[in-house]
């Protein structure tokens, strides 16, 4: 490999060698899982700092691996997630009990395939990445029935997915991003965009191509949940932008945005509308995934990178804040009521909780008020006001379903309920992930010049 | 005690610093175009000092509240919010301020409040969320056509008749329902009854403000056209609000519900001044809001006074009238500079406001003078139940802290009500501004 | 600026006593107002030099609304100063007799306080210089009405006229707003003086509104004076205590008329020509209420109804002097008379049925001054010759009988020997006829005789003073009427004062005939349940049905919407697929509409 290949695969090679080490650490079976995680954490965000080192660049091996502000951006993102997701699983203690050490290596061989696909300017490589993300996720999902499905279901959406490649190779005639400019509106051509687009919105969790989402979030563990609702989507959304940019900018330019908008009003509405009135917690995290997964759909119909990506960090923070909620709960599938006493029991984990409720549903001073402002912005300026209406009100039914979760911690508590279990590292890093909110929602300067440098 | 006594005065001192506050920016957001952009005429001096006046009453007329740590937090942020929208420059920024209001005061309506507060709190909160949803769209829309937020940018931006009429009745539809005008009142009756009373206090006095001021502030100044084509639905609206909560006001019989609807018709008066928008009708407006502010201030504060004699917000035959002379005078002078008596500052506001609406349609002054009649109504009802009957003997006059809350209040009104140019001149520059956007 | 101190003196001395009346000893407090109404009213003789000199006094105090003419401003001529001073020099008496009258009252520092607003604001509509001031000093006039009205606290029935009054004072504010407004917006100023010249200048190209001003004007001014329709609060003030029931009959209700004097240019000849006719009808017709009332307090308050509509009539012919004389004797008579009644009622237990006052009988007897004075009323307002009552009302005949208007003249005529009737009624039943229980009530105090001696002597030798021009009101009474109908004048009165004197001599007993013939005349002119039945039922009805369907269609919405959407959460949650195959399905199903869309919207 050349300097530049190096430099441009760093943080997927990073990644992926730690992950395949890992999982073969683990491997006796004797080596603590704690330990294995935070060596993890440690690779993670090693792999974060090479990719923000390392920076923008030339495309490497043949341009089919780019190095721009979004690969940049995108795997710097993925990795630091990542790290946030071992921390979970490091703070497990019920996991450790149950969970092979090979958690740890899957979750990073699968952040490795997430920071390859949004760097991807290939089919192939593309195809290879997604598929890099999905089967460690098949197995971190794999137990029980519903884990089978999420296996049973990505894999069929694979298939789609190498079909639509097919399409593409045999309408353009090569695999590179490049080829996808030059190429002419032929049925061909555009089936094959519209099989990729469902594969990647399998992985952004758009309606109706979500709807493994739910279960698979009931039944994950929290840091598994993050990976699904985060970093698969992130990867994702990094692909599809990368994809709808090539594809933009040819000789027949390609609409992309009707598909998308709709998408993301279906997602919206259906997130948003299911999440209130649902009783287990964790699958109300899922719907709201749901809705800020249409979210950052109305930002991507607009065709706003920075609106994207802004978007998807401040909602990677708020994510790992609430699922790293779910973990500091004593009962692995907790019910609204369980949250009862909450608050006088832990006032500082429910303080926390609630700023990341505030940033769930775009309530100011948190970021997430810039952030929905921001992809509201993008889609009026995209001439997209009916999506600005959709996603005002989904806000609103979305506060609903925050404010309904927050109040339930207020609820006095019931004489039968046992003490919560005290997680120090989940309530730091639900803690984390409401300061993260409220300084970005203050001072987003810095992160929002970072995301201006996202160009596909 | 001590807490409320502290947050009181920290409400007055940053309502005082806020009077001498000039404009200041700084970038907040820049791709969006958002900056955190503040600054402070004599007109939003005017709401700051109303603003301070009401929390510090309102804290200090909280007393011995229950968890007085979370509930004075609660309050100062609330207060934050408040003043927010008062010295905002920038509409994200006004939004922001504008949408955080509702958590504090929700939260302190949900934890602190009285009976049905649950259900009080989701209909206030279902109600200006779902409000919100315009001005959120409005203000996206309006900003990405403007390319700015800032409001200095946004007065000298021309917009297409068309888009103004839509910008104006979005913007419209989010102010009137926290006003709120007639019909987007349903959460207030409940919220009135079920929210503890210093909340009930600044939420009429001040946060009903918010929308008058942002009226004058937003729509008249950036959509004038716009608010012109508006204007004859709207001020139908108003007179027809302004009538309504006076009738229905005669009826109640709970003294926190005649002050809900009376506030209710006198806001949808303000409002009736601020859709006519000549200059004479936005001064009357600001010197209504803040007249209305006090008062409310004092009648909220006097309504708990008397509750704690009574037992029960509800009218009953107190028979005070000579055994708490103190107390009855004051409520007779708080009731009669609420229906805009001369000699107090209902006055200046309701006759700025009656003579503009008669110089735009006499037809509309007309219904609109009707008003004076139906408020005496429900003035002599709450009077009557206050002053009249065989009472107990026990009743104690008001005490001293009620008195040292309401006395100089009352005074206030009093002063603005004989020289109602210290704040009509104070109101002067926000007052030209409609004029000159022309 | 010693204008300002007559219109400032009674203010001050309101909020005064208002803030610190509770220091001071009660004796103090009336002596206070006492005192204030003197020197106000020295203040307003001081200004008597001056008017011989220049036409008007005006005086620029500040700023006060940001309208065209809406400023703290007092203007004043020689005509409205005396009636400014009348009505100070009544107040001032009236104070005096309030002191011992409410000795032992608990509410003295709220009387006083109402008692100096009263004043004050009347005195507002006086000499203000806009009618913006003037219905300023009009509300609070009216909210000190209601707080005299309403100054026996447990007593329901006071409670109820004070609504009552406050209620008609602010359906009159509202029509005299209306009407200020509608000028404004033709005119361009609220200034009285601007308006008329405007009025002159610009009214017949002003089109309906000047019109329809006046009238609203005139609404205004029917209510505060207690003319039909409007008529019905003023009896049931009686209720309040007997001083504070004069300074209303005397200084409150003048406003209306001095706002139609002060009007005159600005209100059409049409609506002018209609007050007095309604002054004329309201004269007479309340004139015979009066005679049919048992109460004392309800006799003299229809008198004043009828009273006020000559002045009206006056006032709406033009007659500018006659209304202001008849208001200036009135003023000093019905105080007199007001007062006398409220020591007679105090001598027989509060009693305010005739009936049962003409059993004590012979009051004359116990409090021979108080009787005296009340006579001397008596016989002055009736409009005997030489009291004042005879100059006023014959001037107000031969302006009626100058615009050629026999009925009008002949109402006015049949008016004033009705009051004539009424008024002897009164005395002879209160003081002069016998009675069945013998018993000797406490003397009044001197302190409650002396203003009315002073004020009966003023009623006596106004109208001579006048007359002879010591008291510069303005040209003479009557000059141009002929001697003959003055003479008839005359005679009426003295007609209906003999048959009075000699129905009533004797006591109720004796005039049992005369009484039942004037029993469908007690229950007042009819307006109250008419009024009721049109307007207060309706809009109670409105009101009620409002407050019903409110929460009905507004709240029930609202928040049947918020559940409709949590509903609609509910089945989305539903129908959403568990099964793999299911979901399998639907995967492939939005596959293949993706697809379908892309490759067809690609051709």
């Amino acid at each position: 490999m050349t300097e530049a290949e190096l430099q441009a695969a760093a943080p997927a090679l990073i990644l992926a060698s730690s992950g395949v080490l890992l999982a073969a650490a683990a491997l006796p079976g004797r080596v603590r899982l704690g330990a294995l995680a935070w060596l993890g954490v440690a690779f993670a965000l090693s792999a974060a700092a090479a990719a923000i080192a390392v920076g923008t660049g030339e495309a490497a091996f043949g341009g089919s691996l780019a190095r721009d502000g979004g690969s940049v951006f995108f795997s710097a993102l993925i990795a630091i997630v990542a790290a946030a997701e071992l921390t979970l699983i490091a703070a497990d203690r019920r996991h450790a009990r149950h969970a092979a050490g090979g958690e740890v290596g899957l979750v990073l061989l699968s952040a490795a395939g997430a920071a390859l696909m949004v760097a991807a300017a290939d089919l192939g490589l593309l195809f290879a990445a997604m598929a890099l993300l999905a089967v460690p996720l098949a197995v971190l999902t794999g137990r029980g029935r519903s884990g089978a499905r999420y296996a049973l279901l990505s894999a069929a959406i694979a298939a789609v997915t190498v079909y639509g490649v097919a399409l593409l190779y045999s309408a353009t005639g090569e695999t590179g991003y490049a080829a996808l400019g030059r190429a002419t509106r032929n049925p061909l051509y555009l089936g094959g965009l519209a099989l990729v687009l469902a594969g990647l919105a399998f992985h952004a969790g758009l309606a109706p191509f979500s709807a493994w989402s739910p279960a698979t979030h009931e039944r994950s563990s929290p840091a598994v949940s993050v990976h699904l609702a985060v970093v698969a989507r992130i990867a994702a959304f990094g692909a599809l932008l990368r994809l709808a940019g090539a594809t933009r900018s040819g000789e027949a330019p390609v609409d992309w945005e009707a598909s998308l908008a709709v998408l993301a009003a279906i997602t919206l509405a259906l997130g948003a509308l299911s999440a209130i009135g649902e009783r287990r917690v964790k699958r109300v995290f899922g719907y709201l995934s749901l809705a800020q997964a249409g979210a950052v759909a109305i930002a991507a119909a607009g065709q706003a990178p920075s609106a994207v990506a802004f978007y998807v960090t401040i909602d990677a923070a708020l994510t790992v804040g609430a699922f790293a909620f779910v973990a500091s709960l004593r009962s692995d599938e907790p019910t609204v009521s369980d949250l009862a006493g909450l608050a006088r029991r832990r006032p500082l984990l429910v303080a926390g909780f609630g700023v990341v409720l505030s940033g769930l549903f775009g309530f100011p001073p948190t970021a997430g008020f810039l952030a929905k402002l921001y992809v509201f912005e993008a889609a009026a300026r995209a001439q997209l006001l009916w999506l600005v209406v959709l996603g005002a009100i989904a806000t609103v039914v979305t506060a609903v379903a925050c404010v309904r979760l927050l109040l339930a911690c207020f609820a006095p508590p019931r004489s039968d309920m046992v003490a919560p279990a005290r997680a120090r590292v989940a309530t730091a890093l639900v803690l984390a992930a409401a300061v993260i909110t409220i300084v970005l929602g203050v001072a987003p300067g810095p992160l929002l010049e970072a995301a201006q440098a996202v160009r596909f | 005690m001590l807490a409320g006594l502290l947050t009181a005065i920290a409400a007055a001192v940053a309502a005082w610093a806020g009077v001498g506050a000039t404009a200041a920016a700084y970038v907040w957001a820049s791709p969006i175009g958002a900056q955190l952009a503040i600054g402070a005429d004599r007109s939003s001096a005017a709401f700051l000092m109303l603003t301070g006046v009401s929390f510090a009453a309102g804290a200090a007329a909280s007393g011995a509240v229950r968890s007085p740590r979370a509930y004075f937090a609660l309050w100062s942020l609330l207060q934050a919010a408040v003043s927010g929208v008062f010295v905002a420059r920038d509409l994200v920024l006004f939004l922001a301020c504008w949408d955080a209001i509702l958590a504090p005061l929700a939260l302190l309506m949900w934890h602190w409040g009285g009976t049905d507060r649950r259900a009080a709190t989701r209909r206030l909160v279902w109600y200006w969320m779902a409000a919100s949803v315009p001005l959120l769209t409005a203000i996206v829309a309006l900003g990405v056509g403007a390319r700015t937020f800032s409001f200095a940018d946004l007065s000298g931006y021309r917009l297409a008749e068309g888009s103004q009429v839509i910008l104006a009745v979005l913007f419209l539809a989010a102010f009137a329902a926290r006003l709120p005008l007639f019909p987007f009142h349903a959460w207030l009756p409940r919220a009135y009854v079920a929210a503890p009373l210093p909340v009930v206090l600044v939420l009429s006095s001040v946060i009903s403000k918010t929308a008058a001021y942002a009226i004058v502030r937003i729509c008249l100044p950036f959509f004038p056209r716009g608010m012109a084509d508006v204007a004859p639905y709207a001020i139908g609206l108003a007179t027809v609000g302004t009538l309504y909560g006076a009738l229905l006001a005669t009826r109640q019989r709970d003294t926190r519900l005649l002050i809900a609807y009376a506030s209710v018709s006198q806001l949808s008066f303000i409002a009736l001044g601020a859709f006519v928008a000549t200059p004479d009708a936005v001064q009357g407006v600001l010197v209504a809001s803040i007249s209305h502010g006090l008062v409310v201030a004092a009648l909220v504060l006097l309504a708990g006074t008397l509750a704690r004699r009574a037992g029960s917000f509800s009218f009953g035959a107190a028979g005070l009238g000579s055994r708490a002379p103190v107390l009855t005078s004051l409520v007779l002078i708080a009731m009669l500079a609420a229906i805009g008596v001369p000699g107090t500052s209902g006055a200046p506001g309701e006759l700025l406001i009656l003579a503009a609406a008669f110089a735009r349609a006499p037809g509309i002054g007309a219904l609109a003078v009707l008003v004076i009649v139906l408020s005496a109504g429900y003035c002599l009802a709450l009077l009557r139940s206050v002053l009249s009957g065989p009472g107990d003997v026990r009743h104690a006059d008001i005490g001293w802290r009620d008195r040292a809350l309401v006395i100089p209040l009352l005074a206030l009104v009093v002063a603005i009500g004989v020289a109602p140019r210290a704040i009509g001149d104070l109101a002067e520059p926000a007052g030209e501004q409609p004029g000159s956007a022309r | 600026m010693t204008l300002a101190l007559v219109v400032g003196i009674p203010l001050a001395t309101s909020v005064a006593i208002a803030v610190l009346g509770g220091r001071l000893p009660r004796r103090a407090i009336g002596i206070i107002t006492a005192a204030a109404m003197a020197l106000a009213f020295g203040a307003g003789a001081s200004m008597i030099g001056t008017l011989r000199e220049r036409p008007e006094i005006a005086a620029f105090i500040g700023p006060w609304l940001p309208l065209p003419g809406a400023d703290i401003a007092l203007v004043v001529d020689s005509s409205m100063l005396a009636v400014a001073l009348a009505l100070l020099g009544v107040s001032a008496c009236i104070a005096v007799y309030s002191i011992g009258y409410l000795e032992r009252d608990r509410g003295l520092q709220r009387y006083c306080a109402a008692f100096a607003l009263l004043v004050g604001g009347t005195l507002l509509v006086v000499v203000g210089s806009n009618l913006l001031l003037v219905v300023a000093g009009w509300e609070l006039a009216g909210v000190a009405t209601y707080v005299l009205v309403g100054h026996h606290r447990d007593d329901p029935r006071a409670a109820r006229a004070a609504a009552q009054a406050f209620l008609f004072d602010r359906v009159g504010d509202a029509a005299l707003l209306a009407g200020t407004f509608l000028l404004l917006g033709g005119f361009h100023t609220v200034d009285i003086a601007q308006l008329g010249g405007a009025a002159l200048e610009h009214g017949s190209v002003a089109g309906n509104m000047p019109l329809v001003a006046s009238v609203l004007l005139l609404v205004g001014a029917l209510v505060r004076s207690a003319q039909l329709p409007l008529q019905a609060w003023l009896p049931e003030t009686a209720e309040a205590p007997g001083p504070a029931s004069a300074l209303i009959q005397t200084v409150a209700v003048a406003s209306g008329v001095v706002l139609l004097m002060r009007l005159r240019s600005v209100v059409v000849p049409d609506v002018l020509q209609a007050a007095a006719v309604i002054g004329a009808v309201t004269a007479f017709g309340a004139a015979i209420v009066s005679v049919a009332q048992r109460d004392v307090r309800r006799v003299l308050a229809w008198s004043t109804v009828s009273q006020l509509g000559l002045m009206f009539v006056g006032a709406g012919l033009g007659a500018l002097f006659a209304a202001r004389f008849q208001l200036i004797a009135h003023a000093l008579l019905k105080t007199v008379l007001v007062l006398g009644a409220g020591s007679a009622r105090r001598a027989t237990g509060d009693d305010a049925d005739l009936a049962h006052a003409a059993r004590y009988g012979g009051l004359a007897r116990a409090m021979p001054w108080t009787a005296a004075a009340f006579g001397v009323a008596t016989v002055a307002l009736a409009g005997l010759p030489p009291a004042a009552g005879f100059f006023g009302i014959a001037a107000i005949v031969s302006a009626a009988f100058t615009e050629n208007d026999a009925l009008l003249t002949a109402l006015v005529l049949l008016a004033a020997a009705t009051s004539a009737f009424a008024g002897v009624r009164l005395f002879a039943l209160l003081f002069a006829a016998p009675g069945a229980v013998r018993r000797d009530p406490p003397r009044p105090p001197v302190a409650r005789d002396i203003p009315l001696a002073l004020l009966a002597i003023g009623g006596l030798a106004f109208g001579a003073l006048v007359s002879f021009g010591v008291l510069p009101i303005g040209s003479g009474p009557a000059d141009d009427a002929p001697l003959w109908l003055l003479g008839a004048t005359f005679g009426v009165v003295l007609i209906a004062s003999a048959a009075g004197w000699l129905a009533y001599r004797g006591g109720f007993a004796r005039a049992a005939r005369i009484e039942r013939v004037l029993g469908w005349a007690r229950g007042g002119l009819g307006f109250d349940s008419l009024a009721r039945a049109l307007v207060v039922r309706p809009v109670a009805w409105i009101a009620r049905e409002l407050d019903q369907g409110a929460e009905l269609v507004n709240g029930h919405a609202v928040d049947a919407a918020g559940a409709a959407i949590a509903r609609a959460g509910g089945v989305v949650r539903r129908v959403q697929p568990e099964g793999t195959r299911a979901q399998q399905v639907l995967i492939l199903a939005g596959t293949v509409a993706l697809l379908a869309y892309w490759t067809w919207s690609g051709r």
